[in-house]
């Protein structure tokens, strides 16, 4: 230990110091939890084991905290290639820990990067995988999101740091959270190949083969017909073969047949189903899904177009300063304004109480798992949800009261002409209907609600007292 | 003109018996004896056939409609994808529902494969078999044979539409007797009203085929089953291997099963529409193809009926000596009876001519309207033919003669029918050589 040049690095109890960065290198069966590795600078994976490094990787990487899927991650002494799909989870890879000099550049690349970015936590689930594959791709100075074949994707193609979230039975909704993201303006998609899956659970592993028009079995046989020109016989192969040597004779006129095109020739063939003995020239293709083993038609097979995107510059924005679902979906609920809205009207409602000495009040109501709830209940339903709780809260404003949402979480309500005692009773009569509502709503969702109450100051800019209103919870 | 009527009618007045007989000779013996008269009788005989048989007949149709047996319908042809989907079509409409349908496209160069494919996976067809490489219409019959399933083969032309009852009809006749070989359906024309060349090609199919056919099948010479519409046993086919290279395979098939000892029936019930062709000169192309055949099938490939050997039959023998007679011979003795007439009663030819022509007239009216009653299944009504009737002694007695000629020297001597495009020539230098 005496200069840094023949500093060897040591293990001690899977621990690695090296040049004041921490590693930590995961063997099967270490004990720890993935909380317990936050602390390292770097991880390990020790690869010996392919199988174990690819599930460890994966599953490190679909950790919903971004202190873990953000970490500079290697495997040690992998004993085979996992492909490009998985090498494109890792940073890299060494064979032993001498080697640990040549990572550190790209360790620190990637911790400088994840440094810039902004702390905040997304509001929905959707938003929090765009953020995570955002944020990976960014951290690793990548500008696109590359689908890549992969044998064990249940889509045929991986997108780094979106599919290893869902198990390959449900990888189908990575293209709902990458179609979100291009809704957006986050990413731009461009065509890169097309591929089919089961109609009936969404899977792409398929099996196609051919097979028997009338009983789909691919058990089968095909035959050459022949026809005998001179006396017009025709008939597969197997009538004009004999089993004592390979001449063909023609069982019409008994004689040999001597030159294909000639005095015969094999207009067509004809396969025979070996299970139901249908005869048929033209098989019928069918995709067998290796999932749910149903057997598709051609025709009905999901067609879906692979793309392959690039980061806009409004998508590298967002994943330095956080991404935020635009509010469109709520902007159109009737009897909500919008946010901007909501602020200017605060400004004149503080103009108004300074002329006629009213009591009025701003306040908010923060659902902490919103995310929970939008990605449990879909489109349609949320709406009808959303829309239910609006005209709830309505129920004890005044008609000329607003209500705005932030976002999904955050919904802002103005109490005017009220005293904040009344307001503080009448808000969490609100939050107690609003419980009951969610409660029923949505099965074995636990209700997590916040709620405040403040009054308009004429002292206070409008900004200011929006701000102090939500701030915490924004 | 005046002149020309005093003249034609002392004309008429001197003719005496003998001499009418001395000029109109070829009228009276061989036309008015053996198709008007002879027919006639033949055709009351096989009315009287007909009540007396009516207890056996329905004995048979109650074993036929007992025993439900498996039909295999076959359709063989080239480019005949747009008739298909109306064809099976009328075949869905049969009140006999037991039957497979197999359709073999030969090689079609439209759109025959794709209509015939996705009707096979739609379930209208049963077998769609395709020859990429085209063989001719023996072969294509013949791989249709090859997987058919059903007891009874019932050959079909693309182009034709049925009677709801026509399959059930066809194969009736198997039930009167277990010798019963081949049946023939009967052919009629569908676009009869299309033009004047179809409108005679219909009162020719109504007197050759609805009732000739009947005739001849009474007589035990019936000698053609259309392959439009015609049904034969498996078996029987099985035992003569199915049809040998054509022109002419329908005419052919029939002698085949003939010659293996089965008898070959006309069901006058079991109808079936064609389309004819529409203009005269297509026609002389079609007929010259069905000339050519008489010759090459019953005077060099069959020719051994006539010898007296071991498989001599007397009605094949009758069969081939009528037709070669009065479809060949015939032919020819009309030119000896103009050669005779130009030569020995040359002054008065125009009042011969004049004449004849007004026999013809008054035979083929006498035939259409007597023979009519013998006709059950009608499509029009008879006075829409009448105005046609005369224009058949033109049709009948020069334009087919004519062709029917040139046809029989061209086979005769250039043996033409080898170089019809109808075949490949791959099958046709194959036959050729083969004298066949
Ligand atoms: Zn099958
Ligand atoms: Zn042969
Ligand atoms: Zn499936």
């Amino acid at each position: 230990m005496s200069t840094e040049n023949q500093f060897i690095p040591q293990e001690n109890n899977g621990e690695v110091i090296y040049k004041g960065h921490t590693f930590y290198i995961l063997y099967p069966n270490s004990g720890k939890t993935i909380e317990d590795l936050l602390a390292y600078s770097a991880i390990l994976i020790h690869a010996v084991h392919s199988t174990y490094a690819d599930f460890t990787i994966q599953r490190l990487r679909s950790y919903k905290d971004q202190r873990m899927y953000l970490k500079p991650i290697f495997f040690l002494q992998p004993s085979a290639d996992s492909g490009k799909y998985i090498n494109r989870l890792i940073d890299g890879s060494v064979f032993n820990l001498n080697q640990l000099e040549s990572i550190l550049p790209r360790i620190e690349d990637i911790l400088t990067r994840t440094n810039q970015l902004k702390n905040y936590t997304a509001s929905t689930y959707e938003a929090s995988l765009i953020t995570k594959f955002l944020t990976q791709s960014y951290t690793r100075g990548r500008k696109y999101i590359e689908p890549i074949p992969y044998i064990f994707s249940g889509i045929n193609y991986a997108y780094p740091g979106i599919s290893c979230n869902f198990d390959h039975t449900e990888e189908n909704k990575v293209f709902a959270i990458l179609d979100l993201a291009e809704k957006e303006g986050l990413i731009q998609g461009e065509f890169y190949d097309k591929t089919h899956y089961c109609n009936k659970c969404n899977h792409g592993a398929l099996n196609y083969r051919s097979v028997c028009p009338k009983c789909a079995s691919s058990n089968s046989e095909t035959q050459d017909i022949i026809h005998h020109f001179p006396c017009g016989n025709v008939g597969p192969m197997s009538d004009f073969q004999n089993e004592v040597n390979d001449h063909l004779n023609c069982p019409k006129c008994n004689k040999q047949l001597r030159h294909i095109g000639v005095d015969y020739d094999k207009p067509s063939i004809l396969h025979t189903c070996m299970k139901c003995d249908h005869k048929f020239q033209d098989f019928e293709v069918k995709a067998k899904c290796l999932n749910c083993e149903f057997d598709n038609e051609l025709e009905e097979l999901i067609e879906k177009e692979i793309k392959r995107y690039s980061i806009t510059n409004k998508g590298e924005n967002a994943t330095i300063f956080g991404y935020l679902p635009s509010n469109k979906e709520m902007e159109e609920i009737p009897g909500t304004v919008r946010y901007s809205l909501f602020s200017s009207m605060v400004k004149s409602e503080i103009e108004r109480i300074r002329i006629i000495h009213s009591h009025s009040n701003l306040a908010m109501i923060y659902l902490h798992n919103s995310g929970e709830l939008v990605s449990r209940i879909g489109g349609d339903r949320r709406r009808i949800i959303i829309k239910e709780v609006v005209s709830t809260v309505a129920q004890f404003l005044r008609p000329y009261d607003i209500i705005a949402y932030k976002n999904p979480s955050l919904m802002m309500v103005t109490m005017y002409d009220i005293s904040q005692e009344n307001g503080l009773l009448l808000l969490e009569e609100i939050v107690e209907l609003l419980r009951k509502l969610l409660s029923n709503n949505v099965k074995d969702f636990e209700v997590k609600i916040e709620y405040k109450i403040q009054a308009i100051s004429t002292k206070i800019p409008y900004k200011d007292q929006v701000e102090s209103l939500i701030q915490g919870f924004d | 003109m005046e002149h020309f009527f005093d003249d034609y009618v002392n004309f008429i007045l001197n003719l005496t018996p003998e001499r009418f007989l001395r000029i109109f000779w070829f009228f009276v013996i061989f036309e008015l004896c053996r198709y008007v008269i002879l027919d006639l009788i033949v055709l009351l005989s096989t009315r009287l056939t007909f009540y007396l048989t009516k207890r056996k007949r329905r004995e048979a149709y109650e074993r036929f409609m007992f025993e439900q047996p498996f039909v295999s319908v076959i359709i063989p042809g080239k480019n005949e994808g747009k008739h298909i989907y109306k064809l099976v079509q009328s075949l869905n409409a049969q009140s006999y529902k037991n039957f497979e349908t197999i359709v073999v496209d030969d090689g079609s160069d439209d759109d025959t494969p794709i209509i015939g494919r996705s009707m096979e996976k739609a379930g209208l067809i049963d077998m769609f078999l395709r020859n990429e490489l085209r063989g001719g219409k023996a072969s294509a019959a013949n791989l249709a044979l090859r997987f058919a399933k059903g007891k009874y083969i019932v050959h079909l032309d693309a182009d034709c539409s049925f009677d709801f009852d026509a399959i059930e009809q066809v194969i009736l006749p198997f039930y009167y007797n277990d010798r019963i070989g081949a049946v023939g359906g009967n052919v009629m024309v569908r676009n009869y009203k299309e033009s004047l060349c179809t409108t005679l090609q219909c009162l020719e199919y109504y007197d050759t085929i609805s009732v000739g056919r009947l005739i001849s099948s009474h007589l035990g010479i019936y000698r053609i089953i259309s392959g439009a519409f015609g049904a034969f046993r498996s078996d029987v086919m099985k035992k003569i291997q199915g049809w040998d290279i054509g022109p002419g395979l329908d005419g052919d098939i029939t002698v085949k099963v003939r010659k293996a000892g089965y008898t070959v029936q006309f069901a006058p019930d079991a109808v079936c529409l064609t389309s004819v062709p529409n203009t005269f000169r297509k026609l002389a192309k079609q007929r010259q193809r069905w000339d050519k055949s008489l010759v090459r099938f019953r005077m060099r490939k069959h020719k051994d009926v006539f010898y007296p050997n071991k498989a001599f039959n007397w009605s094949n023998f009758l069969s081939f000596f009528e037709n070669i007679l009065y479809g060949f011979v015939l032919n020819f003795k009309w030119l000896f009876y103009l050669v005779d007439m130009l030569y020995n009663h040359f002054s008065q030819v125009q009042f011969i001519i004049l004449t004849n022509f007004i026999l013809y007239v008054i035979m083929n009216y006498f035939k259409f309207l007597v023979f009519s009653l013998f006709r059950k299944r009608k499509q029009a009504s008879i006075s829409y033919f009448l105005i046609y009737v005369p224009c058949m002694v033109i049709y009948f007695g020069y334009f087919l003669r004519v062709v029917r000629m040139y046809a029989h020297i061209k086979e005769l001597i250039f043996k033409a029918s080898y170089d019809d495009p109808w075949n490949p020539l791959k099958t046709s230098k194959h036959a050729k050589k083969l004298g066949l």
